[in-house]
């Protein structure tokens, strides 16, 4: 376990960061901060007084409660919220990072998601489905660190997991690569071992989303070159290919990870999930399924109350929430989740 | 680090609908340019993609399913003849892809018609 002087490290949080964010900053961003004493503050209940003279205590925003303080890096002062204590060190794999860091349920990658109410749409945090970040010179030791934990972590599932490697990855592709294959495979691990399908659900949404974003590239650029048929129009075919081709891919991760499922399990692709509430027996085939989640990959946006969406939740395994999973090319807040009414 | 690359053996002819997809958008040097697999090239893909055919033998017939396998020969030899598509090797590729996906799809609306010849 690292000391907590080792655990506030600018590197450690510049690293923190950049997996909860995918933003890279340098690690003077995470300086330690000056606090400036400001002697019209009543630490006794937080309020502002006025000086001598008269006259409110700072401009036209609310301060109440905060301290305006500066970095002892930067010129630009910024209001932050003094913690009152020290904050426990963060839990989750290894002994430094927790579910902010290392989502491994859909409320981590969708804060709020617990207790929005029924039929509202969030967005994906930032960060959480993109593993880039700063250069290799940051962070390869916390790459490395966070690797191993992720490896350990593995073999506390399956003891019989064995990762062969050629040493550390240098570049910073190949670590984040590296990171998300065993992200992965402990998400199999920990389904397989316990069904719990939390990190599955979680790296479903993160390996739709990047290969969305890939065929997204692909798919314009062979309708540049005039090689995607036009009908019935060209950016339905756009659609309709990079569907097929996320459903081809995420077919052969699953089966690398002996995940494919035969109808009836709960990791499921394009597979047909049946309404039996009715007098007729219907369906819905949402682009991939885990536990009671359903994952919809598509160009368009898609509301709550659309005949598809409804069908998928009128379903029988009823699911808890349907991800619409969209090209980031298309613009922030592209990727949401839907979560079901009532529940 | 890098893994074998196993593609996943198609089990229905949706799911070949998919594949076809897939070879239409990686088409045509068909790289893996995140490194993730060890043996991923234009030879290993089209050796999954013709077990998938082979798998689908009973679902395709015997006559569409010796069509398609010849029509995924003349693919891959005109992917390969073209793998930065600037000679049109890659795009009369993609034309075959779509040929097939046209047979799925008739097979579809007429399961028992004679497919044409490759």
């Amino acid at each position: 376990m690292i000391s907590l002087a080792e655990a506030r490290s600018p590197a450690r949080l510049a690293f923190v960061h950049f997996l909860r964010t995918g933003i890279r900053l340098p690690e003077a961003a995470f300086a330690p901060l000056e606090a400036k004493f400001n002697p019209y503050h009543d630490p006794t209940n937080g309020q502002f007084t006025s000086g001598p003279g008269g006259g409110a205590a700072g401009g036209g925003d609310d301060l109440s409660g905060r301290d305006v303080v500066s970095t002892g890096s930067t010129s630009a002062a910024r209001p932050v919220q003094l913690a009152a204590a020290d904050p426990e060190p963060p839990r989750g794999i290894g002994d430094n990072y927790g579910g902010m860091v290392d989502p491994t349920t859909l409320e981590h990658a969708f804060p709020g998601l617990a207790k929005a109410p029924g039929g509202s749409v969030l967005a994906v945090a930032d960060g959480v489905l993109d593993l880039t970040g700063p250069g290799v010179e940051t962070t390869s030791s916390l790459s490395l660190a966070y690797s191993n934990a992720l490896i350990a972590d593995i073999k506390r599932y399956d003891p019989s997991f064995r990762y062969d490697s050629l040493g550390f990855p240098q570049t910073l592709d190949g670590q984040m690569n590296e990171i998300g294959e065993l992200r992965w495979d402990r998400a199999a691990a920990i389904y397989r071992a316990t069904g719990d399908d939390g990190p599955l659900q979680v790296e479903t949404l993160r390996y739709l989303q990047a290969q969305v974003d890939k065929e997204y590239d692909n798919a314009l650029l062979a309708a540049k070159a005039g090689e995607l048929p036009p009908a019935p129009t060209e950016r339905m075919a756009i659609g309709n290919y990079i569907d097929q081709a996320t459903k081809a891919s995420f077919r052969d991760t699953l089966a690398e990870r002996s995940l494919t499922a035969p109808s009836g399990q709960a990791v499921r692709v394009n597979g047909r999930e049946y309404d039996s509430s009715g007098d007729d027996l219907t369906y819905s085939i949402p682009d991939a399924r885990v536990g009671n989640v359903a994952y919809d990959v598509t160009l368009w946006r898609k509301i709550p109350n659309s005949s598809q969406i409804r069908r998928f939740f009128n379903s029988d395994f009823k699911p808890r929430a349907v991800a619409i999973i969209r090209p980031t090319q298309l613009g922030a807040g592209s990727t949401y989740i839907i979560k079901r009414t009532g529940h | 680090m890098p893994r074998p690359y196993r593609p996943y053996i198609c089990q229905t002819i949706g799911e070949f609908n998919d594949k076809l997809g897939w070879m239409m958008l990686h088409a045509p040097d068909f790289s893996d340019r995140e490194g993730r697999y060890l043996d991923h090239n234009i030879d290993t893909v089209f050796k999954g993609f013709n077990e998938s055919i082979d798998n689908l033998r009973r679902k395709l017939g015997e006559e569409r399913c010796a069509a398609m396998r010849q029509m995924s020969d003349r693919m891959q030899a005109l992917f390969a003849s073209d793998p930065s598509g600037t000679n049109g090797g890659s795009k009369a590729g993609r034309q075959i892809i779509r040929e097939m996906e046209l047979m799925l799809r008739r097979k579809r609306a007429a399961p028992n018609e004679t497919p044409p010849a490759a």
